[in-house]
């Protein structure tokens, strides 16, 4: 009897394309290893040879869309200025005896300022403490609530060190009188002054000087602006703002002993 | 199991299971308007606002600063933050830089990244006023230089010229998130899109 054979499909390889579940798992060993290139069934869609070019930089710029284009003119733009900066303050230089804050060096000798009308009514100059004393020079304004602050700790150096050869001075550096902060432009006055001695009761000096020849000479940008005058007339300290009575106390030390 | 999300929950209302007559919740009553009023606030018209007063005061400023380098140099000394070598090339350079990213605030060009630029500024302006406060110094911010007759904002750092600053801050985070109208970027977007379409 003769068997009726039924026709079977030829034994196909699984098809390339069509990964395995082994294959889908582990993608990364779809190609072996020393096939360097994937074969033709496994490439993208072919690419227009014009496409696959690659394109110079000329042709890169050229297809640069308007944003990217902005960008660039931006950088450009911001890199320059930098430059230019850089350039023009190369010509441009701060002052040799500036420190970084725009005051006087330490080590450089102190400008002479002029005798100036105080509080008190007597007048008194830096020239004046030369060779004798050290001097806690403080350029202040009456409206400036740091400088006001700063009485207490200038007082405090008056009083436990005057006896060593130490003597405060204040000096007016603003333009502007004690109502400057609630919004009064009106120019500094020497009742201004008188007003900032008694209230905060100092027991130095404070100097009106109207002109702000002293506050330019010393390079006062902030309030209150300190600097310490050693006997010889050097300056061994510029610093601005607020300073504690221990770090002030540690600089005049170090003057005295100099 | 996708399985059991299947039958549990039904792809469309002709499915059993979706109960197509429950209401649906409302929104509780407000004052009418308020949804328009606030699609609107959220909209790119109050940027044209925050456009024009960052802009503004960006460019007034850097053209102020411009003019009196050499004051707004011993203004940055003052702070006592920046070393002296660096004190006289950025008094050049940040009134300048100012005053780009005014002209770029003003007429809307690359308006994100412009805000980022001015929100960047700003923050560290506070910084450096508040490490001055908080270091007793009493002095001129410099926000807006010593020209143009702009004494009336000639002011000592304080807690006002810090809290001037932040809300100019707000103003930058606002342009930074919503993308503006009546701009340049607004042009080419739309000019973007007419194009795509006609293509």
């Amino acid at each position: 009897m003769a068997t009726k054979k039924t026709p079977t499909p030829p034994k196909r390889r699984p098809s390339s394309n069509v990964p395995t579940s082994r294959q889908a798992a582990t993608p990364h060993r779809q190609f072996p290893a020393s096939q360097s290139e994937p074969s033709p069934e496994h490439q993208t869609p072919a690419r227009s040879p014009r496409r696959r070019r690659r394109q110079t930089f000329g042709q890169r710029l050229m297809h640069l869309s308007t944003g990217s284009w902005f960008a660039i003119v931006t950088g450009a733009l911001v890199i320059g200025i930098i430059v230019f900066a850089i350039i023009a303050s190369r010509g441009n230089p701060t002052g040799s005896s500036s420190t970084s804050t725009g005051l006087l060096a330490v080590g450089t000798p102190a400008p002479a300022i002029a005798s100036l009308p105080a509080a008190d009514g007597k007048s008194y100059s830096l020239t004046q403490y030369k060779g004798q004393k050290v001097v806690v020079l403080e350029f202040f304004a009456p409206w400036c609530p740091h400088c006001q602050n700063e009485t207490a700790v200038l007082k405090q150096l008056q009083q436990a060190d005057g006896s060593k050869g130490v003597q405060v001075l204040s000096v007016s550096a603003s333009a502007y009188g004690r109502n400057y902060e609630s919004g009064d432009q009106s120019p500094i006055s020497m009742s201004d002054v008188q007003w900032f001695s008694s209230t905060f009761g100092l027991n130095y000096p404070a100097l009106f000087d109207p002109s702000l020849h002293a506050a330019n000479t010393y390079g006062v940008q902030a309030f209150p602006t300190i600097y310490v005058v050693n006997k010889q007339g050097v300056i061994t300290y510029a610093g601005n703002g607020e300073i504690s009575y221990a770090s002030l106390q540690q600089q005049v030390n170090a003057a005295l002993s100099q | 199991m996708p399985a059991s999300n299947s039958k549990s929950m039904p792809r469309s209302a002709s499915e059993p299971g979706c109960d197509v007559t429950q209401p649906v919740p409302s929104a509780p009553a407000r004052w009418p308007g308020w949804k328009t009023a606030w699609s609107f606030v959220r909209g790119p018209y109050p940027t044209l606002v925050s456009r024009v007063v960052l802009g503004g005061v960006f460019l007034v400023a850097g053209v102020s600063k411009a003019l009196d380098m050499q004051s707004f140099a011993g203004e940055i000394s003052a702070y006592q933050i920046v070393p002296a070598a660096l004190a006289q090339p950025m008094s050049i350079a940040l009134p300048l830089l100012e005053i780009l990213l005014g002209v770029y605030l003003l007429v809307g060009l690359m308006q994100r990244w412009a805000a980022v630029a001015a929100g960047a500024l700003l923050v560290i302006f506070i910084g450096v006023m508040a490490w001055a406060l908080a270091k007793g110094l009493t002095l001129d911010c410099g926000c807006f230089g010593n020209t143009l007759g702009l004494s009336a904002f000639r002011d000592t750092v304080s807690l006002g010229t810090i809290a001037r600053d932040a809300l100019l801050l707000l103003l930058a985070i606002h342009l930074n998130i919503v993308p503006g109208v009546w701009s340049v970027d607004a042009f080419r977007h739309r000019r973007a899109a007419t194009l795509s379409s006609d293509t």
